[in-house]
């Protein structure tokens, strides 16, 4: 499979997962990304919605399979089955409402524990036609995210204003990321590991594994 | 060989859609005899095991219902299972539990008008029952008649509607989980309205529904109610107009009294104490103990049904919100979590109908309380829907608490039932979801987090209800067996996705927005046949 991919121009299915706290807009940022309809009132999400999207970047051809997860706490132990697999995390919070930052940096702490460096990172301060409340500034949450190696994107689901971006940033570091583990796997396959240029992901990959399988 | 001939007329394709694949794979192992006679151990071990379970989904006929692969073993076979006694008694409990989900009379009617192809099957089936009678309680002529007629009930279920539109391509669904149906009509919430006429004509089902509340009637004006003809009576659905007293009854909400005077005090007693719960716990909603769980409510309750009219209206949603903290405050160890607030919309419903003395057919999605009544009204009825939703409510949740805990060990462990019971009755489903690397935890959480409430009409779920509330333990138990039958609804459908994504798009947008009365009971009598076979099969079950 891998070498057939490498001579043909690529597809890639790529799996991201949308945490954050209840309410934040996470059901509204992907409805307005993949469908593009904004709903002042929907309901809420349950366990998890899953919706798929197609996109092309440059000669490469990309599938997205999108879990929209529920924001409450209670749900917190459900999260492993969504990213478990996923190259990509978007963790959304409400610029209004600082619990909601705070509740980003701990899906932060527990991907990186869980998933190391392999999962691409974007968090997102959503609901920027409420600027008026803002309770999160920009430098915080940019300062933030740069110290976690996480790209920060400011956005309105309502208005439409940096939805679109968030994604194709995020699906460019997934390709990127997966040419990464391309080149690794095959200056490994004829045993001679000199050229890789990720041992040091790969590294970090071995002790993250074993901390917490087959959670549920 | 009698079986050979027998497995075409056990046959009921035309039950479910998906239902055929059971069979299909009986068929092609052609393992019946073995079947029958396997012993407990491979029964629930071993592919031939499967295929006698297979064998007794598929049966409804009286001699089938008795001579399960399992229960037949007890006599003959020399592997001890949990001893013939248990087995009588689920036995028993399944006779009282569905002799009169359908009313013997209109059987009685319909057996002189059935179909040859019913009497056929009877006929074919009653000549293995003295072979298959050993059971010494279960005997006698009318024992047999009145089992006959159960079968044929449960036939005449599955049979009302037997075409069913193929599932148009994906894309036509709506596009996310829940909202078309909740967006579906909630009127008109009596089945026997709304069934399409199918064998019988107009003419013959009104006076039978009528019939039905006479009986209803009966059992409510006994002097002592009979709880259990009750819940005989309402498992085949409860007439709208009594439907609010009746599970004020099955709930334990209303005591089971026929007096009204009675009644009418407990109620009032309990309607003041809700009253007294608001005003001392309502005010601790901003306190910081609880301003988290206050909340949730205050960012959920809106979200509801959110392209329902009624909903949107501040007095109904207010009167959610106190509902809802009241319960969390009083349930610590679960606390307020989503979904809880979809359980309280059926008794809302079904009590503000009454309340408000709508009429069956009434529209309540666009409902504008303030226009149908004046405040000083609605100050006077609402208060008492508001107090019986929440008692109700609290009788729901004590029984299902453990969904609802800290990580949801209920749902975790219902989850895994379903998954056992579909890879046993449904063998190529469970290997395609399995080769599309679909979990069961992935479509079915919400399932049992909700208890189908996302996924049918409110309408459909008020008649599930019905039945729910008249089991034993309908919402923790029964329920398992009906989201398998809901599953196995699908199989075909489910079957012809060609990976992960076509799967899960479709489970989590299943096309039931036009789904009526009519799909519920073929949903339930067949969640009850498979109740039926597993009954005496515990370790099939065991999470």
């Amino acid at each position: 499979m891998a070498a057939s991919a490498v001579a043909s121009p690529r597809v890639h299915d790529f799996k991201v997962v949308l945490l954050g706290e209840g309410c934040v807009g996470k059901t509204s940022l992907v409805l307005r990304y993949v469908e593009n309809k904004f709903n002042e009132k929907h309901e809420s999400t349950l366990q998890a919605s899953f919706l798929t999207k197609k996109l092309t970047i440059g000669n490469r051809r990309v599938n997205l399979s999108i879990w929209d997860t529920a924001g409450q706490e209670r749900f917190h132990a459900l999260g492993p089955i969504y990213y478990r697999d996923s190259n990509g995390a978007i963790l959304t919070y409400d610029i209004t409402d600082d619990d909601s930052f705070q509740k980003v940096k701990n899906w932060v702490k527990e991907l990186k524990k869980m998933l190391g460096t392999d999962i691409m990172l974007t968090i997102i301060g959503n609901k920027t036609d409420l600027e008026k409340q803002r309770n999160v500034s920009v430098e915080t949450a940019e300062q933030y995210a740069e110290s976690v190696g996480a790209t920060h994107f400011q956005t309105s689901a309502k208005l439409n204003r940096g939805v679109e971006e968030v994604f194709l940033d995020l699906s460019r570091r997934m390709i990127e990321q997966a040419d990464k583990q391309d080149a690794e796997k095959r200056a490994l396959s004829p045993s001679s590991r000199s050229t890789a240029a990720g041992n040091v992901v790969l590294l970090e990959e071995t002790p993250a594994a074993p901390i917490k399988s087959g959670c549920c | 060989m009698i079986f050979g001939e027998q497995r075409r007329k056990w046959r009921h394709r035309r039950l479910y859609p998906g239902g055929a694949s059971s069979v299909d794979c009986l068929s092609r192992d052609g393992e019946i005899k073995e079947a029958t006679s396997a012993s407990p151990v491979d029964a629930s071990e071993t592919g031939s095991g499967l295929t006698g379970l297979a064998l007794v989904v598929n049966d409804l006929t009286p001699a089938g219902l008795r001579s399960t692969p399992l229960r037949s073993s007890v006599q003959e076979g020399p592997v001890k299972v949990n001893g013939g006694l248990k087995s009588m008694d689920s036995f028993g409990k399944y006779q009282r539990d569905v002799s009169d989900a359908w009313s013997t009379e209109e059987l009685a009617e319909e057996d002189n008008a059935g179909s040859s192809r019913q009497d056929d099957n009877y006929g074919s089936s009653s000549s293995r029952l003295p072979g298959a009678t050993s059971n010494g309680r279960v005997s006698g002529q009318n024992r047999h008649y009145s089992e006959h007629l159960r079968a044929k009930g449960l036939q005449r279920l599955a049979m009302q509607s037997s075409g069913r539109a193929s599932l148009p391509a994906h894309s036509a669904i709506a596009s996310r989980p829940g909202l078309a149906v909740r967006s579906s009509s909630v009127n008109a919430n009596d089945g026997l309205d709304e069934r399409p006429p199918s064998s019988s004509s107009l003419q013959s089902l009104l006076p039978r529904h009528s019939q039905k509340s006479d009986k209803f009637d009966k059992v409510l004006s006994m002097p002592s109610l009979d709880m259990e003809e009750l819940r005989r009576l309402s498992w085949s659905g409860i007439p709208s107009q009594l439907r609010a007293n009746v599970w004020r009854l099955l709930c334990g909400h209303a005591p089971p009294v026929s007096s009204k005077q009675k009644l009418e005090d407990t109620l009032h007693r309990k309607r003041e104490e809700y009253q007294s719960l608001v005003h001392d716990y309502y005010p601790k909603r901003h306190d910081d103990q609880y301003k988290d769980t206050f909340r949730q409510i205050h960012i959920d309750v809106p979200r509801m049904c959110p392209l329902i009219p009624l909903f949107q209206q501040i007095v109904v949603q207010e009167l959610f919100e106190r509902v809802l903290f009241i319960w969390a405050l009083r349930n610590p160890a679960s606390g307020y979590v989503q979904g809880i607030n979809d359980l309280v919309t059926p008794y809302f419903m079904v009590f503000l109908r009454q309340s408000l003395a709508l009429s069956p057919e009434e529209d309540m999605d666009n409902l504008q309380l303030d226009q149908v009544c004046s405040s000083a009204q609605l100050q006077a009825k609402l208060p008492a829907v508001e107090a019986d939703s929440f008692w109700c409510l609290s009788k729901l949740l004590s029984s299902i608490q453990s969904n609802y805990t800290f990580a949801q060990p209920g749902i975790q462990q219902r989850v895994v039932q379903l998954k056992d019971l579909v890879q046993r009755v449904d063998a190529p489903l469970h290997r395609h979801l399995e080769k599309c690397t679909v979990e069961y935890l992935q479509f079915s959480f919400r399932w049992m987090n909700n208890l189908l409430i996302r996924e049918l009409p409110l309408k459909c779920i008020i008649r599930l209800w019905d039945s729910y509330h008249s089991e034993m333990e309908g919402f923790a138990h029964f329920h398992v067996y009906v989201c398998a039958s809901f599953l196995l609804w699908w199989s075909e459908d489910l079957r012809n996705q060609p990976d992960f994504q076509h799967c899960l798009l479709l489970l989590q947008n299943l096309p039931t927005q036009n789904w009526g009365e009519d799909e519920v009971e073929r949903l339930l009598a067949k969640a009850y046949m498979l109740k039926y076979s597993f009954a005496d099969a515990p370790r099939h079950l065991r999470a």
